[in-house]
């Protein structure tokens, strides 16, 4: 299943997109004592992270916007170039 | 207790309730890209197919009839004025030379020719072809600057009578755009192709010669042929390039469509000679400039260089993808060759080998037997698979049925068997990587066979199967898997393709030490290879796949054993088809990516990395990646290239085919008769393997999440053994 971030959560799909956007224009901002790195639980590499796979999605949004913009620019040119016999044929 | 959604029991106690998936916002997005891929390599490839129409040498065609043109243009000069109404033609003044050269510019000779013109100091008047010109513009900016004339030839010399009208405008206007980019100049001056004097015009091209008058184009033909394109030697060009006494005449020589060393030989002689004699060397418009105005080339528009500039790149783009195509089928073509050669030669070697009578693999093993069957909802095929396994003729054999979270009753299927060897034991929904190692956790033996729940063996499968750790070095073995259930020709494909897969690929890959996969539906296994390999991981959707190269790095050998043999359930549809192996060609990448490090370790595990890896990487996902090149050309040939060469050379692959399917058939001592679909095989199922292929490739790199699809089983391969 797709996940996205809402704000810094990871969440599902199917949630955000019921969720509004967190408003900006209200923010508080101050400041906050440093976490307590010291007694943070200790992150080991998952032995069953699926390869490959990006959960945030970032990586295939990237390339699918790549290849669009190609294919865009490559449709475009084709079209210019098409168009521009047949205004000489007639 | 269960889960419900929308009053429908989706799962049982331990289900973990995850949101309906949402549809993708843009359905079938990678078939809209894929589609228009194949729209810009199908205009790349027609574009260079026009670009490259083959053309026969000038002045091959006789005369037609020469009713409609008028004496005066057929009894007068070689440059001919249709221009706003106009029948003039022009003579070419006394002891005048107009050089005119044709077909170019090509780039061996063209510079040569310019070479020698530029030592004499003598200009004269290049009749391009827009697609040579387009493919070389660097040597049309060299004769311009270098004080010549450049005139059209069309874009791509075709016999233009035979031509619509419409055609005719773009085979001109094309030219000129080129001309137009590469020089950045507009010529009124044109040459027909496959003319000669203006004595033979006839009546067809005359229509075409007042059509170019109406685009303001001059024609021009010639006085003297020099038939250099005959390559009669310099001495007969510079005899039949040679006017009569004090004449003056436009001179027709090549500076492309072949060896052109005699032209550039013969005018290195023929310049100096006629200026010795006399005689002058004009452009076309210094020689009629006084007679036919306007002869002079004009400045080309923003508008005729952007298109020319457009219809340049468009020809240099396509004879790119042209050649790169080329390329890359040599290379497919060579590596499939190479394969073959190589699966024959380890295939029969391995398979003499095992079948000699002094072969064997040690003492009879007889030890005690755990069978694995992970399952998840395989009511229809559950009985007959354990049945087949419990009964078989092994001394000792414990079936354990892992049942994965099953919510079709599978689990009572098996009990209700009420066999004495069977255990059934119960998992949270895990996948099979997990339900096989908590099965490996929970057997009783130490050799270990896994086995798919849609898989019936033979009764002697398993007895088989762990002959071969009658030698200690041996961690794992492949069974030689059949599909069973070969009723629709789907079934059929899938049944050669499993028996070249297993009778030839797995021969070699043992002889090479580098077999993939030990197949999930009938692998034999020591316990400790698997501890060894760490166990079946959850990273990768094709565990069978990442466990056997797991056991490689370990240190441990992986063979096959041919008379173990066993029938699965193929997918009986194309969309099954596509999600199964869909899964599989992603698994491999995945499996491939997490040993890469194997390429660069030590010992047993830097032997597969840079011997195995390699030839898997090579043969299993890079060749049939490249595979559709045979078929893209194959279609282009039939379009654009001689058919027969096309078919011939399809053909060839073909028999290829034919031959390795044979040679495996005969091997597993399988009847021949399935491979009157092979031919069928090679128009659809070829191409939807590499699909899939590209597909897989497409997800890993997007990084896509692909999850476990179960397949629909029809119960076809249970039945029959029931």
């Amino acid at each position: 299943m797709p996940y996205r971030f809402v704000g810094r959560a990871r969440t599902a799909d199917s949630i955000r997109l019921e969720r509004p956007r967190p408003t900006t224009s209200g923010t508080v901002r101050g400041r906050v004592d440093k976490p307590d790195v010291n007694t943070r639980a200790i992150r080991l590499p998952e032995a069953t992270q699926a390869i490959f796979v990006d959960h945030s999605g970032r990586r295939g949004r990237r390339l699918r916007r790549a290849a669009y913009a190609v294919l865009v620019v490559v449709l475009a040119l084709l079209a210019l170039l098409w168009l521009s016999q047949a205004v000489w044929v007639g | 207790m269960a889960t419900y959604r929308a009053g429908q029991r989706i799962g049982d106690t331990q289900h973990v309730v995850m949101p309906e998936p949402s549809q993708p916002r843009l359905r079938g997005r990678r078939w809209i890209l894929a589609g228009i891929g194949t729209l810009v390599l199908a205009n790349l490839l027609a574009i260079g197919a026009y670009a490259n129409s083959r053309f026969a040498p000038d002045n091959q065609n006789k005369p037609g009839r020469q009713d409609t043109v008028p004496a005066a243009v057929r009894d007068g000069g070689p440059v001919v004025d249709t221009r706003a109404g106009r029948s003039a033609s022009h003579k070419v003044p006394d002891r005048t030379i107009v050089l005119t050269f044709d077909d170019g510019p090509d780039p061996r000779w063209t510079s040569q020719v310019l070479d020698v013109l530029h030592k004499h100091g003598v200009k004269a008047t290049f009749f391009v072809i827009g697609s040579q010109a387009s493919r070389h513009p660097e040597f049309v900016e060299r004769m311009v600057r270098e004080g010549h004339e450049v005139g059209a030839h069309t874009f791509t010399h075709p016999d233009l009578p035979g031509l619509a009208g419409w055609r005719q405008r773009l085979e001109l206007s094309q030219t000129r755009s080129a001309i137009a980019y590469a020089a950045g100049i507009t010529t009124p001056l044109l040459r027909l192709p496959y003319s000669s004097g203006v004595d033979s015009l006839d009546d067809e091209h005359w229509s075409v010669v007042r059509a170019a008058g109406d685009q303001a184009m001059v024609t021009v033909f010639d006085d003297t042929d020099s038939r250099d394109w005959a390559r009669p030697g310099a001495d007969a060009i510079v005899r039949n390039s040679t006017p009569d006494d004090g004449n003056g005449a436009v001179v027709l020589m090549h500076d492309a469509g072949g060896d052109r060393a005699q032209t550039v030989a013969a005018l290195d002689r023929f310049i100096p000679q006629m200026q010795q004699r006399g005689y002058r060397f004009a452009t076309v418009q210094e020689a009629f400039g006084t007679a036919a105005p306007d002869l002079a080339p004009g400045r080309a528009s923003t508008a005729d260089r952007i298109r020319g500039g457009l219809l340049v790149w468009a020809v240099k783009v396509s004879d790119g993808t042209n050649r790169v195509l080329w390329v890359l089928l040599l290379l497919v073509g060579a590596l499939t060759l190479l394969r073959t050669l190589v699966l024959f030669g380890f295939a029969l070697r391995h398979a003499r080998r095992r079948r000699s009578r002094t072969w064997s693999w040690g003492a009879e093993v007889n030890d005690p037997v755990t069978v694995l069957v992970p399952a998840y909802n395989e009511v229809r095929t559950i009985a007959a698979a354990v049945r087949s396994l419990a009964t078989g003729t092994h001394p000792v054999i414990e079936v354990l049925v892992i049942d994965d979270e099953s919510d079709d009753g599978t689990a009572d299927e098996v009990a209700a068997l009420d066999l004495p060897n069977v255990r059934v034991v119960r998992v949270p929904g895990g996948g099979k990587a997990a339900a096989l190692n908590a099965g490996v956790a929970l057997a009783s033996h130490d050799l270990l066979v896994m086995v798919d729940a849609d898989t019936v063996v033979a009764p002697d499968a398993i007895h088989k199967l762990v002959q071969p750790f009658a030698d200690p070095g041996v961690g794992a073995v492949a069974g030689n898997v059949k599909v069973g259930n070969r009723r629709r020709i789907i079934g059929r494909w899938q049944h050669i393709e499993y028996v070249i897969g297993f009778n030839l690929d797995r021969r070699l890959y043992e002889t090479l030490r580098c077999m993939p996969t030990i197949p999930g539906a009938l692998g034999g296994f020591r316990k400790a290879a698997v501890l060894a390999a760490g166990g079946l991981s959850r990273a990768t959707l094709a565990e069978d796949t990442d466990l056997t190269m797991a056991i490689h790095r370990a240190g441990w050998r992986v063979v096959y054993e041919e008379s173990a043999v066993a029938r699965t359930e193929a997918p009986n549809t194309l969309g099954q088809l596509w999600r199964q192996r869909y899964r599989w060609s992603y698994g491999t990448m995945q499996a491939m990516w997490r040993h890469r490090r194997a390429v660069v370790e030590k010992g047993a595990s830097g032997r597969f990395g840079r011997r195995g890896l390699p030839f898997i990487a090579l043969f299993s996902v890079a060749l049939p990646l490249l595979a559709p090149v045979l078929d893209i050309l194959a279609v282009y040939g039939l379009f654009f290239l001689d058919r027969k060469e096309a078919l011939i050379a399809w053909l060839a692959v073909l028999v290829i085919q034919v031959l390795t399917a044979i040679l495996a058939f005969r091997l597993d001592r399988e009847p021949l008769r399935p491979l009157w679909a092979l031919p069928f095989q090679q128009l659809v199922y070829r191409q939807v393997m590499y699909l899939v292929l590209v597909h897989a490739a497409a997800t890993a790199l997007t990084g896509g999440l692909l999850r476990w699809q179960h397949l629909r089983r029809s119960g076809e391969v249970a039945a029959d053994a029931a």
